[in-house]
């Protein structure tokens, strides 16, 4: 056991890190402390903060005064990650890159090609999602050694027991890759967590002995996580074993990119909006920058505050004339609540599902956001489309057509708002109505912003026995498309039908061997074979080397998967072999029957730089 | 039994707040090891400004643009058009001050309550106004209503800056490039 436990919540808007001191415990008292992050604040000079933004600013060298991003342990002058690189992005949109996670969830491009900053000219600058996450963790490392480890080696960071948070909604690729980045700088003991869960167990450490009176078995926690890029539903089932509560995740949402951060935004652009019709000049980036943050304070301040009936905002002007150049206007709570309320939150029925279309086509400039704000319509398709899968896990339920939990647990600095919990719970209990089902409670939530990090420092001590696990397994089950064996008919694709490979709920640090035989699997040796790979959140009755139909409802298509078998051209005949690692990532292999070596499958198929994908994107973006 | 003793830790892990282990964590810090003195040599210097004074206007402008608003000819405005802006520059203002200064009173009383002033008092720190007398206040010590708590600086801490940083810039001019 190493001599620190550590937890990283490495966010989509925000970092931060927590662990565990394992010496200082010795058996009595186990503290889960949370770090402060050393980063630069303004132009030469350093302050902790209880998190990094997760941000980047590219700087060119020369476009700074000398030394301004030097951190105390090294000099440093072309970037910066955290607090001044947001603060200087506001003012360079072009060498500022922010939300690099979110791309490592995207089926469309691949997170090692270079494409951020998405708009900038400059092509040589730009750095891949995966980079930047490495620059992220680096900056961790470097913070931990400087703080704690402070030249041992035994206590760098890297050498101590890790976990890492990633969403519940990482699919395979997006938890391998987080893996890789992690590896690449020589982490040597690595988990990975999901972070709704994380929230769970910072729940439990927060609540102490208290939590098995707060809930019981047959409950069914949901987890609301509302971050600032992304949102995230699990489901926690409270089970009992020899009689003791056992806590289960039995469902997991879909990857949404919206949070916090949208709503801010919205808010802004509501009061630019409200500007420009009353003939004021058209805002600036910089100007909007600033409206931005002032929407913030204003959405907490009115959240927090029910007397408030409005909040002055005011727009001061970019020149040396703060007054001249300034637009006063307002935040009404009416525009809040039309559009925080009502706009994300809206109550609506049980049927109502997001009317978003999945896209497939390449963007090269954007993410591919959530063109359905209502967080509400995303969680009444996350509650509808497990009901039937809840119905096969948790047998002892009473069916329904939505499931309505028992309890619910928030978590992301969104809920900090009273007014945002209740709503959620407003429309649980609308729901649980129309159900006629009991209503459910809200479980106390506190650090919201920390949570996940001390949670994943928390299960650290857990793994070693000091606590209570959840289970869950995989999330996903797994597909690869096979062509079924027919006769060419000309004009007409051969049916396709896709093979299970990891089913759902496989645990962690166990093996799937998958016959080909029955299929006649087999690959060019000396090639590149491709598979279509394929997932879903929904189908948990397919077992390992299953063939089912694809249905794009509920089989969600990946980039594909490539395998190669090197040596003299022939047909090998091969098996399939799903891993699903300790650390939590899924490993495949095609396994060459003949002479029974196993060759890895890859997910993170990496492209040609300025291939085929950029010229596909520019042609759509022409259209 | 396992699961017994399992939980008799777990229990013990939930009743420690986080804040109270902080407190452990600077005591875990040992001193940099000899093998560093090559790295600890290589560090960036951090520094502070020589115009101190200079600085202090920068914050002002960085955080609140006080600059801006004092060089500015407020006379044509309304009164309702300035006070609009000041609560901006007023936010920020009060941030430096915060952080930078933590500005407290010299006597932490609500303004017209009656205060004791000890003999022996710092001139310096408590004013004497009125009617004073021709005994020495400073033996006697003296009784009389707060007019002004006074103010001071409990501890200045100014951040450090680039050793590119042209001292005498209160604030960058900016040119805005258009692509």
């Amino acid at each position: 056991m190493s001599q620190y436990v550590v937890g990283i919540d490495l966010g989509t808007s925000n970092t931060a890190l927590s662990y565990v001191e394992n010496a200082e415990q010795s058996g009595e008292q186990i503290n889960v402390v949370s770090m402060p992050i050393p980063q630069v604040v303004a132009a030469g000079s350093v302050e902790e903060r209880a998190s990094l933004p997760s941000t980047v600013y590219l700087s060119s060298g020369d476009d700074l005064p000398h030394g301004a991003l030097n951190l105390p342990w090294r000099s440093e002058d072309t970037s910066v990650v955290g607090y001044f690189a947001r603060e200087q992005g506001a003012k360079v949109p072009t060498r500022y890159i922010h939300s690099a996670k979110s791309w490592f969830c995207y089926s469309g491009i691949d997170p090692e090609k270079k494409l951020l900053p998405p708009n900038t000219p400059e092509k040589n600058i730009k750095q891949s999602p995966f980079e930047i996450a490495k620059m992220i963790l680096s900056h961790l490392i470097e913070s931990w050694n400087e703080k704690i480890a402070q030249g041992d080696q035994q206590k760098s960071l890297i050498n101590q027991e890790v976990t890492i948070c990633v969403p519940a909604s990482f699919d395979a690729r997006a938890r391998n890759l987080t893996v890789k980045a992690a590896e690449e700088l020589g982490f040597a003991n690595l988990h990975l967590l999901e972070e709704p869960q994380a929230a769970i167990y910072s729940w439990i450490a927060s609540m102490g002995r208290d939590w098995r009176n707060q809930v019981e078995k047959g409950d069914l926690i949901l987890v609301v996580d509302v971050g600032g890029g992304t949102s995230d539903f699990s489901l926690i089932a409270v089970t009992e074993e020899e009689g003791e509560l056992q806590l289960r995740r039995v469902a997991v949402g879909e990857h949404i990119l919206l949070g916090g951060d949208n709503m801010d935004l919205s808010l802004a652009h509501t009061v630019a909006n409200k500007l420009k019709q009353q003939g004021h000049k058209k805002l600036d980036d910089w100007q909007l920058a600033g409206l931005v943050q002032q929407c913030r304070v204003a959405k907490e301040e009115l959240l927090s505050n029910d007397e408030l009936t409005h909040w002055p905002l005011t727009v001061l002007g970019r020149g040396s004339s703060v007054i001249g150049g300034s637009i006063k206007t307002d935040l009404t709570r009416d525009e809040l609540n039309q559009l925080l309320l009502e706009g994300f939150f809206p109550l609506v029925e049980s049927s109502e599902v997001p009317r978003e279309k999945r896209r497939w086509g390449f963007k090269s400039s954007g993410l591919p956001y959530s063109s359905e704000p209502a967080i509400t319509k995303h969680l009444a398709k996350f509650l509808t489309q497990h009901a039937e899968l809840l119905e096969q896990v948790l047998p002892d339920r009473a069916y329904s057509e939505m499931i309505i939990p028992t309890k619910v647990l928030f978590n992301g600095g969104v809920f900090k708002a009273q007014a945002l919990r209740n709503r959620i719970m407003q429309q649980l209990n609308n729901w649980a109505d129309e159900q006629a089902v009991a209503e459910p409670d809200a479980l106390s939530s506190i650090s919201l912003d920390l949570a996940v990090a001390n949670g994943a420092a928390y299960l650290g001590m857990a793994r070693h026995g000091r606590g209570i696990r959840i289970k869950g397994g995989s999330a996903r089950s797994y597909y690869i498309a096979i062509e079924s064996a027919e006769p060419a008919i000309p004009g007409f694709e051969p049916p396709v039908q896709a093979m299970c490979i990891v089913p759902y709920g496989m645990e962690e640090g166990t093996t799937h061997e998958i016959s080909g035989e029955e299929i006649e699997l087999c690959l060019w040796t000396g090639q590149v074979g491709e598979f279509d790979f394929l997932s879903s959140t929904t189908r948990n009755h397919d077992q390992a080397g299953e063939l089912c139909e694809i249905d794009e409802e509920e089989l969600e298509f990946h980039k594909p998967i490539e395998a190669e078998i090197k040596g003299e051209e022939r047909i090998a005949q091969i098996d399939l072999r799903a891993h699903f690692t300790d650390i939590g990532v899924l490993e495949l292999y095609c396994v060459d029957r003949e002479t029974q070596i196993a060759h890895k499958i890859e997910f993170n198929v990496r492209e040609v730089e300025d291939g085929t994908v950029e010229e596909n994107a520019e042609q759509e973006q022409t259209i | 039994m396992r699961l017994t003793s399992a939980f008799s830790y777990f229990f013990k892990i939930l009743f420690q707040g986080e804040a109270k282990a902080l407190a452990g964590v600077a005591k875990t810090q040992a001193e940099p090891s000899a093998n560093n003195e090559q790295a600890a040599q290589n560090r960036p210097k951090f520094q502070h400004s020589q115009l101190p004074a200079v600085q202090v206007l920068n914050l002002f402008q960085a955080n609140g643009r006080l600059i801006d608003f004092l060089k500015e000819d407020i006379t044509p405005y309304s009164d309702a058009d300035i006070g609009a802006a000041v609560r901006d520059i007023h936010a920020g203002c009060r941030k430096v001050l915060d952080k930078h200064f933590d500005v407290q009173p010299i006597i932490a009383k609500n303004e017209g309550d009656s205060v004791a002033v000890e003999a022996h008092f710092d001139p310096s720190k408590i004013e004497l106004v009125g009617n004073l007398t021709s005994q020495n206040a400073s033996e006697t010590g003296a009784q009389g209503l707060l007019v002004h708590k006074g103010w001071y600086a409990a501890n200045t801490h100014l951040p450090t800056i680039a050793d590119g940083q042209d001292q005498t810039v209160i604030a960058a001019a900016q040119v805005e490039v258009k692509a």
